[in-house]
């Protein structure tokens, strides 16, 4: 006899359905706090009483404040990742650096509290320290991927420090310090950025 | 040139013009006297000031821990030793902050400096108070070890003298300024400083590119001297330390070939 084969009706569990709606709530409620009181880390209470759960509820979900935290960034970190994806690769110079400052710009004026709080509570967690250098070494990447024109004329070492240095330019607090320490607008800052990286890439090689 | 917020002129770095000025010290043998001599020309942007020391004083040594005036009639020891004991917590404390990288206790402090802790809050009120004092001796140390040299030297000259004094700076004071940033929002007295360190750092960079800075529009120019600051921000020669794992020389590598990018061409002398 031949089995039918035909797939049949997909079942939707409905109970983990709204556990995770729950952990998602939970997430997105430490990561308002933390943004909102950053650096300091919300308290468990605090956190319940956001999302709209009880502390216990917290807790079922997650062992302790720590998974939860580092929950918290993955989730965060994979927001950024989608909005920073870069564009304009194929583009001029100005076109390409225009391109990556004002994502860059974006990205930092929106995370820049929970960046802030990652860091400075990373502590002794290997996984956290994992996950801010992770976003470091996107940075590089993505300018490794934006600026390759140029930076291929380049030797190996060269290279190198040339994305060490626009990686320090271009750094969070370098956004933040700009806003709040220099007073600039957010498109003076661009400015600032877009100037700073077209001084130091190497010139464009003639395609 | 003024990039962003300017700090009370208490606080500005300024020397009077040709003045002698002695500090004292106390390097692990005891109390060095040093002279410090400041020419700081009126129009604060040509300021050129050399430590010279009878005994050798190396970078990480002590710092100064109080101006007095030149050739000072009589000493009060008792004054001498109530500020060695303030400077020792000082040192003590910097030293717990280079190691774990976090705000130590009080008992913590006390007990490396060799002292109770009843000898710490009574001459610091609190906490806070240490950290305030803490963060001033660090600046008067970079003041005081890490004057700008070879302004009028040639561009390569002054490219790698600011970058190897401020990796100096940087490799010193890491450890206390990431718990300055980290609890700077919790005192004023703080924030003003993070301002003049901030600030300092800028004039510092003005006063050594001036020539190239000299050939760009006022816009320009700021921009630049924002960039050159984040460039070499502590946050950022701690990363090519402890991140990309570089040497000193490494990192000072990194900063020379960026800023020679970044600068302008030198204009030529007429």
């Amino acid at each position: 006899m031949i089995k039918d084969s035909t797939p049949g009706p997909v079942r939707i569990d409905g109970r983990r359905l709204r556990s995770e709606r729950t952990r998602q709530l939970i997430i997105e409620a430490h990561l308002a706090l933390a943004s909102e009181e950053s650096p300091v880390l919300p308290t468990a209470a605090k956190v319940a009483e956001r999302a709209g759960y009880s502390v216990r509820s917290v807790f079922e979900r997650f062992p302790d404040l720590h998974s939860l935290q580092i929950a918290a960034a993955d989730y965060a970190i994979s927001q950024v990742v989608a909005m920073a994806a870069p564009r304009d690769v194929g583009g001029d110079r100005a076109g390409r650096i225009k391109s990556h400052v004002s994502t860059r710009a974006r990205a930092s004026e929106r995370w820049l509290p929970l960046w802030r709080s990652l860091v400075a509570n990373q502590g002794g967690s290997e996984e956290l320290k994992a996950r801010v250098r992770a976003m470091r070494e996107r940075v590089l990447s993505l300018m490794e991927h934006m600026y390759a024109p140029e930076l291929s004329t380049l030797s190996d070492t060269a290279r190198k420090h040339t994305l060490v240095a626009l990686e320090a330019i271009v750094d969070v607090e370098s956004w933040a310090r700009m806003r709040e320490h220099f007073g600039l607008s957010a498109d003076e800052a661009c400015a600032a950025w877009a100037q700073a990286i077209d001084r130091l890439l190497p010139p464009t090689p003639p395609e | 040139m003024n990039v962003g917020h300017r700090q009370p002129d208490s606080f500005r770095y300024k020397f009077p013009a040709d003045r002698v000025w002695q500090g004292v010290y106390y390097s692990a043998t005891g109390p060095v006297t040093i002279d410090v001599f400041e020419r700081y020309l009126q129009n604060e942007q040509q300021m050129d000031v050399h430590v010279e020391s009878a005994i050798g004083v190396r970078s990480g040594e002590p710092a100064l821990s109080s101006r007095t005036p030149a050739n000072p009639s009589r000493i009060d020891g008792r004054r001498l030793r109530s500020e060695r004991t303030k400077q020792l917590i000082m040192e003590a404390f910097l030293a717990l902050l280079r190691e774990s990288a976090t705000m130590p206790t009080a008992a913590q402090i006390a007990e490396r400096a060799g002292y109770s802790v009843r000898s710490i809050f009574e001459r610091f009120p609190d906490l806070n108070a240490l950290r305030v004092a803490t963060v001033d001796y660090s600046l008067a140390q970079s003041a005081a070890l890490a004057p700008p040299r070879h302004v009028g030297g040639d561009r390569q000259t002054r490219i790698k003298s600011q970058v190897e004094t401020r990796a100096g700076t940087c490799e010193r004071g890491v450890a206390l300024w990431r718990v300055f940033l980290h609890t700077v929002d919790e005192s004023e007295e703080l924030k003003l400083r993070l301002r003049v360190a901030r600030q300092r750092t800028i004039d510092r960079l003005e006063i050594m590119y001036r020539p190239e800075l000299a050939t760009l529009g006022e816009v320009e120019r700021k921009y630049l001297l924002i960039a050159l600051e984040a460039l070499t921000d502590m946050e950022s020669w701690a990363r090519m330390r402890e991140m990309y794992g570089m040497s000193f020389e490494e990192g000072c590598a990194v900063w020379i070939r960026a800023i020679d990018r970044m600068l302008p061409a030198t204009p030529t002398e007429t």
